[in-house]
């Protein structure tokens, strides 16, 4: 305590730097030389600040906040400047899609024809403008869990690819005008773990889908599906049966 | 005039189709690969069999095998009823019988008409799906049954 006022600010600086980096290590995404950039500010400003004020300063920040001073480095070429999104539920689950991404929105029909053999975020094939879209259960796809499948069946279609595959959801999708400065970007470097989403939106806290990447997902899953099956065709699509039903024969 | 009618049914031929149902849904096969549709006899089955395999019939002092076409599917079993059907195909030079819930009707279009959509037809697990088609009732899902197994399972087939 008696020496506390003695301490040199730089030993002061050093200790909040450290906080300051283990805060930033939970965002992992962050760059790290924002924490140097504000270390290097009270220097260069020269400016002495109190233990209080730079307590203040180091102190936990909504995520919203974190996210409006990342770089723009890791945003996609899209979302430079605001942009809009509709937020959906899947299985009461929040997420986002950018709406450049859209080739529309469907409510769904009465039937949606399921073809044997698909993986199980396959829920069949329906008739779509001049085409044939395949449904798509984003549930599957991103590993949410909650409600069963028939619980699951939504309402809507968000057409992608052109209109090549619909990504169903629970209910009318809400339009939103996103400020870019207002996400906390994946970023290159979160690709590896998922590369699924693109970012989490901080004010609603949803996620934002990385469409080229779900559809990649899609894409790449008929193969993984294709080789770790028997040789047999459909004997690893159970999408008919109900969770935790085996086939007999 | 008609050079026009024949030119377009060589670059677009046009097939028949045998419809059938299972659990709710219609799939078509070539009438061409069709020998006949048969009541559901007795149908004994085969120890050691393959699991697609449901098992044998007497057709006319001949054996053949059937086929359970909802197994084949990934589709829940379903009881015998008297809508179902056993269909004798030929395929790859072997006769074989597949069980069906139901024989619908026979339809013409031509393949043009067939939408191999993505993700449909492609993968090995569904490799036996050539395509979908939209017809009044709904779609239409066009079976290659000359993928239904595999070749090996062909052959398999062949020394029941």
């Amino acid at each position: 305590m008696s020496d506390r006022p003695g301490r040199p600010l730089s030993e002061v600086d050093s200790a909040l730097y450290g906080l300051l980096e283990s805060l930033l290590s939970e965002v992992d995404d962050l760059p790290r030389q924002e924490a140097g950039e504000s270390r290097e500010g009270i220097t260069r400003d020269g400016v002495e600040k109190t233990d209080a004020e730079t307590l203040k300063d180091s102190a936990p920040r909504p995520l919203e906040e974190v996210a409006r001073q990342a770089g723009t480095e890791d945003r996609p070429p899209w979302a430079q400047g605001t942009f809009s999104a509709l937020m959906f539920q899947v299985h009461g689950q929040a997420l986002a899609i950018p709406v450049l991404d859209l080739a529309g929105v469907e409510p769904c029909p009465a039937k949606i024809t399921p073809i044997p053999g698909q993986p199980d975020w396959h829920m069949g094939v329906l008739g779509f403008r001049d085409g044939k879209m395949i449904a798509v259960d984003l549930t599957r796809v991103l590993g949410l869990r909650g409600r069963t499948a028939e619980e699951a069946r939504g309402c809507y279609l968000l057409a992608v690819d052109g209109g090549r595959f619909g990504f169903r959801c629970d209910a009318i999708p809400e339009p939103l005008n996103i400020d870019p400065d207002d996400v906390r970007w994946s970023g290159a470097g979160a690709q590896g773990r998922s590369g699924l989403l693109a970012g989490m939106l901080a004010k609603q806290m949803c996620p934002l889908l990385n469409v080229d990447h779900v559809l990649a997902q899609l894409r790449s899953s008929r193969t993984t599906e294709t080789t770790s099956g028997p040789a047999g065709p459909a004997m690893n699509s159970n999408k008919c049966l109900p969770e935790g039903m085996e086939k007999t024969t | 005039m008609s050079n026009a009618v024949a030119e377009s049914e060589v670059t677009d031929p046009i097939i028949q189709l045998v419809t059938f149902c299972l659990q709710d849904e219609t799939y078509g096969i070539n009438v061409m690969q069709v020998q006949e549709v048969l009541r559901v006899s007795e149908i004994a089955p085969v120890p050691g069999a393959p699991s697609y395999v449901l098992g044998i019939i007497n057709l006319r002092g001949n054996v053949v095998t059937v086929i359970d076409t909802r197994s084949r599917f990934g589709l829940m079993p379903n009881e015998i009823d008297d809508s179902s059907r056993i269909v004798i195909i030929e395929s790859d030079e072997q006769v074989v019988g597949i069980l069906v819930d139901s024989v619908a009707e026979v339809v013409e279009l031509n393949m043009s008409e067939i939408d191999s959509a993505p993700n449909v037809g492609n993968e090995e697990s569904s490799r036996y799906i050539q395509g979908v088609t939209t017809r009044d009732s709904g779609l239409l899902i066009v079976v290659d049954l000359n993928k239904l197994l595999t070749d090996a399972e062909w052959a398999e087939m062949s020394m029941l």
